[in-house]
């Protein structure tokens, strides 16, 4: 569904993303993991045209995506859910969820049932529906910036951080929303520092470290190897070579 | 009590157009963060192309304001296409941004003076009649019934836009957190052209209300601009209901210093005269005791 090979992306001069090549398959939730500031981010914001200082090619579905403005990958069906929520703060709960699907330029009446979806889904935002969405919870806030992302209904969803800053609790929401997702067949590339979850429910995982791929596979097997364990794992050295 | 409702009537006539045009720049500061500088200058553009269009060449009202709305609509349209998303694209700092549009202001201003007259007294008839109402001892004309209708009703027409079409939504998201409404898919680069279109409409509305009433003369953007301007920091930047209430609030001020001043410094001191000056002051005032302007609402970000 969605492929990228050798991309290189710029901050002005400073090279962010050294010959990056991923795929993502249809109904396959895959995870970048690597530390902070490895690129991680970058790669999403480079596949919403956010950064359009790259070079390298990216097809989704056969498009070729070089030329896309950010608007229009949107329009393809590619929904980025930001790090650090990024939601409207001064906007109602209500409103942030029905510019979600300005993408789609439904009826009003259509928005409604979709949002009444999201509200079954997501049963916290039905109560908090007309608050101000800066007046939410980091982890309400997530889950709402989730849901905003789902009424633009994806084909493919990229998730950046979704459980940064969140108490455990809500860790655990988040965690299990994916997992309702995943059960739904939704395709997913999701960014996580928190490697254990992430490796938990995706299918494949990159790892990357400074702007390269450094090793790709399926989490099952990523999950048994050792320097994998000792560095996003946080298991010690002496308990893995005792 | 019968001069008392004269100054407050005319203060709230005042107040209308100061409230237009710092609605003109609060739009624009929302959606770019930019204080757009020319922004009287459409208020002096709206006015002269209507004397230009009613007296020179005789056309009917209607298409006069038509005209003339249009016109310095797609000006600051173009304001934004040609200067600002150009200054952008090299990756212009904000304040460069504000300085192209001082650039503008006195770009429109010699524009204006070259293409139209110098003539400061230039007006054209009222919309209707010069008839004159009285309301409990005080007395207006028909001009000031048609400037505080249309303010009111345009004022109407902006906040329903904002609140309830999904474009006026969208230019808030973009003021919100334009990232996020990048990746909902709204067109960033279009909301800020209407933006930009719709500050050009209430300039060229608001101009062609007054003119029947006070003329246009092509010097007098900085006069309406550093009005509109006050009322808008004092409704706390981005606040349409702030730049309105604002925009009344100075009109009235103005009114009462004019009518009230002279009296209550037991005539030493030509207070009238300065009126301008004591409203500077009296905003200088507020912002020294409360600098994020009398309508902030409470910061609503939690992390």
């Amino acid at each position: 569904m969605l492929y990228i090979k050798n991309l290189n992306a710029f901050y002005d001069d400073i090279q962010a993303l050294r010959n990056v090549s991923l795929h993502v398959k249809e109904g396959e939730i895959v995870a970048l993991i690597g530390n902070n500031g490895a690129g991680k981010s970058t790669i999403l914001n480079c596949i919403s045209r956010i950064i359009t200082s790259v070079n390298g090619s990216m097809f989704f579905r056969d498009q070729d995506m070089s030329d896309l403005k950010y608007n229009k990958a949107v329009d393809l069906g590619i929904v980025h859910v930001p790090e650090g929520r990024c939601i409207f703060p001064d906007l109602s709960v209500w409103d942030n969820l029905l510019l979600g699907s300005y993408s789609k330029r439904e009826k009003l009446s259509t928005c409604k049932k979709n949002i009444n979806k999201i509200f079954e889904m997501l049963p916290l935002l039905r109560k908090k529906k007309d608050q101000a969405g800066g007046t939410l919870s980091g982890g309400e806030q997530q889950i709402l910036a989730i849901g905003r992302g789902l009424m633009a209904q994806p084909e493919i969803m990229l998730l950046d951080e979704p459980s940064m800053g969140l108490a455990p609790i809500f860790i655990n929401d988040v965690f299990g929303i994916l997992k309702q997702l995943k059960e739904q067949g939704k395709t997913i590339l999701i960014v996580e520092q928190n490697a254990q979850k992430a490796l938990e429910i995706a299918d494949r995982a990159y790892v990357i470290e400074t702007g390269s791929i450094i090793l790709e596979g399926d989490t099952d097997e990523l999950k048994t190897n050792q320097e994998i364990k000792r560095a996003y794992l946080g298991k010690g050295y002496s308990e893995i070579w005792d | 009590m019968s001069s008392f409702i004269q100054y407050t009537l005319s203060g709230l006539v005042t107040g209308s157009i100061y409230a237009l045009i710092a609605l003109g720049f609060t739009i624009i500061y929302k959606s770019t963060n930019i204080i757009n500088f020319a922004q009287g200058n459409f208020v002096v553009l709206g006015g002269m192309l209507a004397i230009y269009f009613r007296e020179q060449l005789h056309f009917d009202l209607p298409l006069t304001i038509l005209l003339s709305v249009t016109i310095v609509s797609l000006i600051s349209f173009l304001l934004e296409f040609i200067a600002i998303r150009q200054c952008k694209k090299r990756k212009a700092k904000l304040l460069t941004l504000i300085i192209v549009t001082i650039g503008a202001a006195i770009l429109l201003r010699g524009l204006a003076m070259a293409l139209f007259w110098k003539d400061p007294g230039k007006r054209f008839p009222a919309f209707t009649s010069d008839a004159i109402i009285t309301i409990g001892g005080a007395n207006i004309v028909t001009q000031d019934v048609w400037i505080f209708v249309v303010t009111l009703v345009t004022l109407f027409l902006v906040v329903l836009f904002f609140e309830f079409t999904i474009t006026g939504k969208s230019m808030k998201a973009c003021a919100s957190n334009k990232k996020a409404a990048m990746l909902m898919g709204i067109n960033v680069e279009k909301m800020t052209s209407i933006a930009f279109i719709l500050s050009g409409m209430l300039g060229a509305i608001a101009g062609i209300v007054i003119t029947p009433k006070l003329g246009m003369s092509y010097d007098s953007g900085i006069f309406w601009g550093i009005k509109g301007f006050c009322a808008a920091v004092l409704g706390s930047l981005g606040n349409l209901i702030g730049a309105v209430g604002c925009g009344m609030m100075l009109g009235l001020m103005e009114a009462y210093v004019i009518g009230y001043g002279d009296i209550a410094t037991f005539h030493l001191f030509q207070v009238s005269n300065y009126k301008e000056l004591i409203v500077i002051i009296f905003m200088l005032l507020i912002l020294v005791i409360k600098p994020e302007g009398l309508f902030a609402g409470k910061t609503t970000s939690r992390v």
